[in-house]
């Protein structure tokens, strides 16, 4: 072992299982009661109280658990190189879905337990760190991907831009497959009937069942929103009075969707973007977005044509600093004087919508983006 | 040894009393099982049904006042649900129409329950007032059903409450839904209120019930019936039209003797934003439920002539001399509408602004906005100056019944069954013919077929706004022609050339008009008449009652 006491400075071994409960499933669900005060009715001016039944009672109902396992390494190597690396799978059971029961019936379903959701995914981080003469400096690496997948939802079929079924991730985008624009009045006419008046260089969607008719059957799981291989690297270098430290992070693989104002031209009648100009147009039929169809709903639909790769490697965090040495500060009476630049989101590399932060929650756009910060500082310590 | 028996009890205590010490039930709301056992939770529960006339489909609307943008009368700019309805391009999965089912359903739920459980106090309490509340669930749930049977077309007719296991249940056919609601209301009718007075507005009364009956009779083509119980209505002698046809939707006409039932709202507990919708945008509103240019051309001349026959139609001032009701129930270009004057005309970039005294000359946005009403029209019915502060907290009690309808279905049931006599032509006149209105009344001999024309007319500019267009032009099967192709706004910089073609039913064709292709296109509409005259079931319904049969082409 003495061998190797100098090479191998720490290894550790780790592994794990846990069982955790979630009680946050509401209050009484497991009996009927009567709900006073939610149901009221003005008589008059007279504000008048009403009781009423407003959901199914479920007897039976219990915690969501969440099982999870993970295994470990923990590596140095001459103290200078440390490894992490760490594999886990975690399955949550009996999550509390609302089963659609007939409306009819006049009651919201009850929750039942109902649901199972697996995790799986590993981590990896590398940093390094060492010194040559008065250069230090210190870099870290991680790595880490997860898989997400929704194993029952009890056939669940919720429609809508975004949907939890059964084999694929939470969240996923939901919609038509589109396959580039109507070249001509034929194609239309030869092609499978769409939504509203549909015109050359409108989106085409495809047909998924073959029957002529592009409607709810031939939506289909377009991405997943859950970012793949998340990765970030972290440089810290000294020489002297100078530091500098920079933070790049990216995501290998996501999906990014933006729909209604944000991106779509003439949306519920309204205007339009100058990125708009460049639209279909007899002249045109490569372009980068559909023929202008004002108060048309076709190539508005859910659709992979509104879905973008989200993918990117952005520069969070540069910065550059000097300290000026004690031996000048000392004469003074301060101790400490650092002067730096520093940047955030300088640069990023990506392939979303032009105009959009990639990092763009699903929306219409209508969130606050990231800021790019320049800044100059100062600090005095006395 | 005695420790140990000591502990030993107190573990086994611990655990046996543990099971019931934890299992609690919520103070403050009883059981299903022990609800219903006086008089109070009676009266609570009823409250209860009438809680589920607070609905809001969209955009904090009544949902009554919705209705009007699936028909030809409006549109819906909100890319929602409501507006793919209108224009003709829906499916299942429609969250508006589902909205109804689901709804209406609930409420249905509610009046069921009480039905049910409430019969168990028939000799607990005062047998008067235990007979007038059991009645009032009964007219709420006949009244919900009234509204889905027409929307949907037969619905399943659930009558008790219902457990998953029992919930395969199949459609029952419009005729058995509406046998259902009539005997109902006939029951009903014999222990509801006379009438209401100021602590009880907004409770229904036999009045409501026989207009609900006259209603539903003529929507399902029982001439007799429908002319019985508008004729009981007018035998009451307790409704009588308003002088002011245009206060009557805004808070001064709240108190009108000429309503019969209104959903109630108030600041506090439940207001709408019908302000929010309606208003001009120079007004602070969203300018979104808005009426088009046919319902604007639909209406009659002062001489009684249509737009297209009357030598009073002036194409430089198409809104000169028209029916009073016109500018009543529609804000036009150049009137004064919540202290502005009113107009989209694109060359219009200044107007008037009436808040100050004397008026101001300002900068016109209503003409530049891109979200400015795409019609250039706006409902003036429901939109009161006094909301103009507070324009989500609209509390203006939401008309359902009021009589100048109840005159309209004896009228029309009256032609329809070819009974025409001096009553049919008193009960238009009286409508058309009141203060405020003025129009000249129909004279007499006509035949059945001028009759059909006429009265379609009237209830259009009588009603229009309030949301009767939809069920009217689906039950005349005139859907098909009035929600296809354009639907049309203004000149965006003029008024049209000529006036249009009017037809029978009071709806303009535009292909004689010179600078049509001015007109602006709202929208394309499609209507496939063996689809679109019934919503669609929801699809999930579909899903979980497989006895339930989907409305064809959906």
């Amino acid at each position: 072992m003495k061998l190797y006491s100098n090479t191998i400075t720490n290894l550790k071994l780790r592994a794990s299982w846990g069982q955790l409960g979630n009680q946050n499933i509401g209050l009484y669900p497991y009996a009927s009661f009567v709900n006073i005060g939610g149901s009221n009715y003005l008589f008059g001016d007279l504000v008048t109280t009403g009781a009423s039944l407003n959901e199914m009672a479920n007897s039976k109902i219990k915690w969501e658990t969440t099982e999870a396992s993970d295994i470990g390494l923990d590596l140095s190597l001459w103290s200078k190189l440390t490894v992490t690396a760490d594999y886990y799978y975690r399955k949550t059971n009996d999550i509390l879905l609302r089963l659609d029961v007939p409306q009819m019936i006049g009651l919201t379903a009850p929750y039942q337990n109902a649901g199972v959701v697996e995790n799986k995914g590993w981590e990896l981080s590398v940093n390094y760190h060492n010194n040559i003469g008065d250069f230090t400096y210190d870099i870290t690496a991680n790595l880490s991907d997860v898989k997400n997948k929704i194993v029952d939802m009890k056939g669940i079929n919720k429609t809508g831009l975004q949907v939890n079924l059964e084999g694929n991730p939470m969240s996923s985008l939901y919609g038509y497959q589109a396959v580039g624009y109507f070249k001509d009045a034929e194609d239309v006419a030869h092609s499978a009937k769409q939504f509203g008046t549909v015109a050359p260089g409108d989106i085409k969607y495809q047909d998924m069942n073959g029957d002529s008719i592009i409607n709810n059957l031939d939506q289909k799981v377009l991405g997943s929103v859950i970012p793949r291989y998340t990765y970030s690297l972290n440089v810290d270098l000294g020489y002297k009075g100078f530091d500098f430290s920079m933070f790049i992070q990216g995501v290998g693989e996501a999906n990014g969707y933006l729909y209604g104002q944000g991106i779509m031209p003439f949306n519920m009648g309204g205007t339009v973007q100058e990125q708009h100009k460049d639209h279909w147009t007899p002249d045109n039929t490569d372009a980068k977005f559909p023929r202008f169809a004002f108060n048309e709903i076709n190539n508005e639909q859910n659709s992979s044509f509104w879905m973008k790769d989200a993918s990117y490697l952005r520069l969070k965090n540069i910065q550059l600093g000097y300290s000026l040495p004690k031996s000048v500060l000392q004469k003074v009476s301060i101790q400490n004087l650092r002067i730096y630049v520093s940047g955030q989101n300088l640069f990023t590399f990506d392939k979303f919508w032009d105009g959009y932060d990639v990092e763009a929650p699903v929306s219409d756009g209508g969130w606050y983006p990231q800021l790019k910060i320049y800044s100059v500082g100062l600090d005095v310590k006395f | 040894m005695k420790k140990l028996y000591i502990l030993l009890t107190i573990i086994v205590a611990a655990f046996t009393s543990c099971e019931e010490y934890l299992d609690r039930n919520p103070l403050d709301s009883p059981s299903d099982e022990t609800f219903l056992q006086n008089e109070s939770e009676l009266e609570m529960a009823v409250t209860g049904c009438y809680n589920s006339l607070w609905y809001h489909p969209v955009d904090n609307l009544p949902f009554m006042v919705t209705l009007e943008c699936a028909s030809d009368n409006g549109w819906d700019r909100n890319g929602s649900a409501l507006q793919s309805l209108g224009k003709g391009v829906t499916n299942s999965d429609n969250s508006y129409t589902g909205g109804f089912w689901s709804s209406f359903y609930r409420g249905i739920g509610r009046c069921n329950y009480v039905i049910e459980k409430g019969a168990s106090l028939a000799n607990k309490m005062d047998q008067a007032k235990y007979n007038r509340l059991m009645a009032e669930a009964r007219f709420l749930r006949a009244y919900y059903y009234s509204v889905i049977n027409e929307l949907f077309g037969g619905v399943p007719l659930v009558t008790k409450p219902i457990e998953i296991s029992e919930s395969q249940i199949p459609r029952s056919t419009k005729e058995q839904v509406t046998d259902f609601i009539i005997t109902e209301l006939d029951e009903a009718s014999k222990y509801l209120l006379d009438k209401t007075d100021a602590k009880t507005k907004g409770k229904v009364t036999k009045g409501t019930a026989l207009a609900l009956k006259s209603r539903i009779a003529l929507y399902n083509g029982r001439w007799d019936v429908a002319a019985k119980a508008a004729q009981d209505v007018m035998d009451l002698k307790l409704y009588s039209l308003y002088n002011n046809y245009g206060d009557l939707f805004l808070y001064k006409g709240q108190n009108a003797a000429e309503i019969i039932w209104t959903v109630q709202y108030q600041k506090g507990t439940a207001t709408t934003s019908m302000t929010r919708c309606f208003y001009s945008r120079m007004a602070l509103g969203h300018s979104n439920k808005i009426p088009v240019q046919s319902l604007v051309d639909s209406y009659e001349i002062t001489d009684g002539l249509a737009i297209d026959k009357s030598p009073l139609f002036d194409p430089a001032k198409p809104f000169a001399n028209r029916d009073p009701r016109l500018g009543f129930t529609v804000a036009l270009p150049q009137s004064l509408f919540i202290n502005y004057i009113f107009d989209t005309n694109k060359d219009s970039l200044k107007t008037w602004d009436y808040s100050t005294n004397p008026p101001k000359r300002i900068t016109n946005t209503e003409a530049t906005h891109a979200y400015a009403t795409f019609s250039g029209y706006l409902w003036r019915k429901y939109a009161d100056i006094a909301d103009k502060d507070d324009r989500d907290n609209c509390e203006i009690d939401f008309i359902l019944f009021r009589y100048a309808e109840v005159l309209l279905n004896y009228a029309e049931a009256k032609i329809e069954a070819n009974q025409i006599d001096q009553s049919v032509y008193d009960a238009i006149n009286a409508v058309r013919t009141r203060p405020s209105v003025n129009m000249p009344p129909i004279t007499t001999g006509k035949t059945q077929a001028e009759m059909r024309s006429i009265i379609r007319k009237e209830r259009k500019y009588e009603l229009s706004g309030e949301g009767f267009r939809l069920f009217d032009i689906r039950r005349w099967k005139i859907a098909d022609q009035v929600m296809t192709g354009d639907l049309l706004g203004r000149v965006p910089n003029g008024y049209l050339a000529n006036a249009p073609a009017i037809d029978s039913n009071g709806s303009p064709n535009y292909s004689n008009v010179t600078n049509r292709s001015k007109m602006r296109v709202i929208e394309v509409r499609l209507f496939d008449k063996d689809k679109d005259y019934l919503w669609p079931i929801p699809r999930l319904e579909t899903e979980v009652n497989k006895a339930l049969e989907q409305n064809p082409k959906y």
